[in-house]
């Protein structure tokens, strides 16, 4: 209870023993009591001093109690003992502490404790980490068995907070069946072609009537390795699977763990990884529309890079040449186009295209898989010449959502001795050849002329110019990032 | 690893393309076009450079009837002291007789111009004085090396059309020499020769008679010209796996 004295309340108050005393003191005495009175008046509506009286607070504290509700609990008479010791606890605490309860399996719900005789154990998982995580209470209490299968191990939450926490178990029956994968070691990343090895181990709970169990590795549903393991008297089974990767990316896999006939929790059974799958080396598919320099001086530089594989097809000979000769005393063979690209791009990093227009070898729908293998992280580069861009007609096709220049209608090659000029500021690695900026753009300057170009070519918005052309507005080189991967013309 | 790897080939592909995609001046000709056309350039020296300067002619009309490349029927005459050489990469080196000799700042011009990724057709055309003339040069500009045969499966042979033999207007070398420079064949030399093959009268008539007239040796001179000039820009691309089961079979034939 407060009491608060008010200004006005008070000078009530006051007037009154002020009242008596005028009626007893004489004239002379009065006047200077009212002088006195005048100036405490004076003081007190200057200061407007306030008495307030109030007791200290003495809230009780908050405390959560977590009532453990997954499937696990309900073995035995996990959850009557559960329950059993959350009511003595509202017993013994509820005059102390403000109680409040919680089910929590994978998540986390409130309860009445009037209810608690509703409270069902089936929740299909258990995420211990998250009740830790609680921050909400003065200190909180924990009932379960302990047995986590979602978020991370109890033991390895970072978050340090000062809520102390009581835990206990739920009692009851022996110790029930139960195998669960643990301690399971993979690496980060591997390669295409080399074997992945997997080593975990299965825990084994209770006595199971088995003596043996199977445990499978799993590929998007599809089995890739297996094992059969004893666990007749083990608590601890070490197991290693492993397999060999035949395709690139994240991928995703899981292992299980076959259940037994009386196992009571099948969820930690299961457990599911992934593996980055990188190449042990880059594979370039390079299509040139014609024999060039360009390709001649590429190649070797490719072919020399031992961590390079190079597939490359150059178009030696069109419809309209003619032959002197036989065709048996031609070297040329067919060009793939269709497996190429509908079913091999995916085995390479990088796409380049060098004056070369596909309309000649293969239709329009094929480009869609190179730029669905740019949008999953490909590469590509077109090179220009009179066949690439709008002049190999590429204008409106899928390729020209990847490329980061507007392709037009038509061609505007013009033949013209130039030299690129890196755009100012630009600091792209692409453009830094010496490992040193100012260097490689010394090196840039010198470089010798080139002789044609496309002056239709428009960068895209978004697009990074790193070279210019002629007059400074015609574009030579632009880089964009168009999902994953990266696209040059 | 694999993405910054990726990385630094983009950038030397973009290097090379940009080193590449300057051979010559397009105001040397006025069609003329580094990506776009092959040019014929015929090395000059003091001495009989030029046996058959109407060859050329004839040979830029097969190079462009049959293959997909263009080669304007005007040649580009060039001396190693000329700064414009490194925009031609391939070169024909003939002539007769014994010329002199070259100077240090040219040899120097011939080292750096075949390091560089020059090509050069060298026909000594079985004459003994040029031919030693010729390897003197090549000698001062390369010391370590010499000319060895070329092996008869070398993509040289293979690059457009399957060679059967190894011919010209004359027989005098069944097989072609080279120097190997930077890990490539960068001088292709003939002893047959092979220009000498092309000049033709204005009936179509060989201007010079084939020595000894084996059958085919018109074709087969023809067909390996034309091959050295697609080597010089596709390098060993015959010699991959993607061709060889085809090259094979038809060679079973």
């Amino acid at each position: 209870m407060n009491f608060i004295f008010t200004p006005p309340n008070l000078y009530i108050f006051l007037l009154i023993p002020a009242a008596a005393a005028a009626m007893i003191l004489r004239p002379r005495e009065r006047i200077f009591s009212l002088r006195l009175l005048i100036y405490f008046f004076l003081f007190l509506i200057i200061l407007s001093p306030r008495l307030e009286l109030s007791k200290p607070n003495k809230k009780k504290p908050a405390v959560g109690i977590f009532i453990d509700g997954s499937l696990s609990m309900g073995i035995s008479e996990r959850t009557d003992n559960a329950l059993r010791t959350a009511r003595q606890l509202y017993s013994a605490l509820k005059s102390e502490a403000d109680l409040a309860f919680y089910k929590f399996s994978d998540r986390i719900e409130k309860i009445v404790y009037e209810n608690l005789n509703g409270f069902a154990a089936d929740g299909e998982s258990t995420d211990l980490s998250k009740v830790i995580r609680d921050t909400r209470y003065h200190g909180k209490i924990i009932i379960s068995d302990g047995r986590y299968n979602e978020g991370i191990n109890p033991l390895n939450v970072n978050e340090i907070n000062s809520v102390p926490i009581y835990v206990t178990g739920p009692g009851g029956g022996n110790r029930s069946v139960d195998l669960g994968i643990g301690d399971l070691k993979i690496p980060g990343f591997g390669f295409r072609g080399e074997k992945i090895d997997i080593d975990f181990k299965i825990s084994a709970g209770g006595s199971p009537k088995e003596n043996e169990t199977m445990v499978y590795l799993k590929e998007k549903g599809k089995l890739i390795d297996s094992r059969r393991i004893e666990i007749s008297g083990k608590k601890e089974i070490p197991v290693n699977l492993s397999f060999t990767p035949d395709k690139v990316g994240l991928k995703n896999y899981n292992l299980e763990v076959k259940a037994l006939a009386e196992e009571i929790n099948e969820a930690n059974n299961i457990r599911n990884f992934q593996v980055n799958i990188n190449r042990k080396k880059i594979r370039i598919l390079y299509v040139a529309g014609r024999p060039s320099w360009e390709y001649s001086l590429l190649r070797r530089l490719l072919k020399s890079d031992w961590q390079i594989d190079l597939v490359s097809f150059l178009i030696l000979r069109n419809p309209a040449n003619r032959t002197i000769v036989p065709e048996n005393e031609l070297s040329l063979i067919h060009f793939p186009a269709r497996e190429m690209f509908t079913k091999k791009i995916d085995d390479f990093d990088l796409l380049i295209y060098e004056n070369f227009s596909y309309k000649r070898f293969f239709p329009q729908a094929y480009l869609s898989h190179i730029k669905k293998f740019v949008n999953e992280g490909g590469a590509f580069l077109m090179m220009g010449g009179k066949e690439s861009f709008a002049g190999g007609n590429y204008s409106g096709t899928p390729l020209e959502d990847i490329l980061p220049v507007d392709i037009a209608e038509s061609s505007g090659w013009k033949t013209e001795t130039f030299r690129a000029k890196v755009k100012k500021d630009s600091r792209h690695p692409v453009l830094d050849i010496a490992g040193d900026p100012e260097i490689s753009e010394a090196l840039w300057r010198d470089m010798p002329p080139l002789t044609g170009y496309d002056e239709n070519l428009k960068a895209k918005d978004g697009a990074t110019v790193l070279l210019e052309g002629p007059g400074g507005g015609r574009l030579f080189l632009h880089y964009q990032n168009p999902g994953v991967g990266a696209a040059q013309p | 690893m694999v993405f910054k790897k990726l990385n630094l080939i983009l950038i030397s592909a973009l290097m090379t393309a940009v080193f590449a995609g300057s051979p010559l001046q397009a105001d040397d000709f006025s069609a003329g076009n580094s990506g776009e056309k092959f040019i014929y350039a015929q090395l000059k020296f003091k001495g009989s450079w030029d046996p058959y300067p109407e060859a050329h002619k004839l040979i830029s009309y097969y190079f462009t009837k049959t293959t997909s490349m263009e080669m304007p029927s005007e040649r580009k005459i060039l001396t190693l002291s000329d700064k414009e050489l490194f925009y031609f990469p391939f070169l024909v080196f003939t002539g007769r007789g014994g010329y002199p000799e070259f100077t240090e700042d040219q040899i120097r011009n011939l080292r750096r111009y075949l390091r560089g990724g020059g090509i050069i057709l060298l026909d000594t055309s079985g004459d003994d004085e040029f031919g030693k003339s010729a390897e003197r040069t090549f000698r001062r500009a390369f010391p370590e090396k010499e000319f060895k045969k070329i092996p008869q499966y070398h993509a040289v042979f293979r690059s457009f059309y399957l060679v059967d033999y190894v011919s010209g207007r004359t027989l005098n070398r069944p097989y072609l020499t080279g120097l190997e420079i930077e890990s490539k064949i960068a001088v292709i030399r003939t002893d047959n020769d092979i220009i000498g093959i092309w000049p033709q009268d204005k009936t179509g008539n060989p201007t010079y008679a084939y020595i000894p007239g084996k059958p085919g040796q018109q074709k087969e001179g023809i067909k390996l010209t034309l091959n050295i000039m697609i080597y010089s820009l596709s390098g060993t691309y015959k010699s991959d796996d993607v061709h060889q089961p085809f090259i094979k079979e038809k060679l079973r034939r």
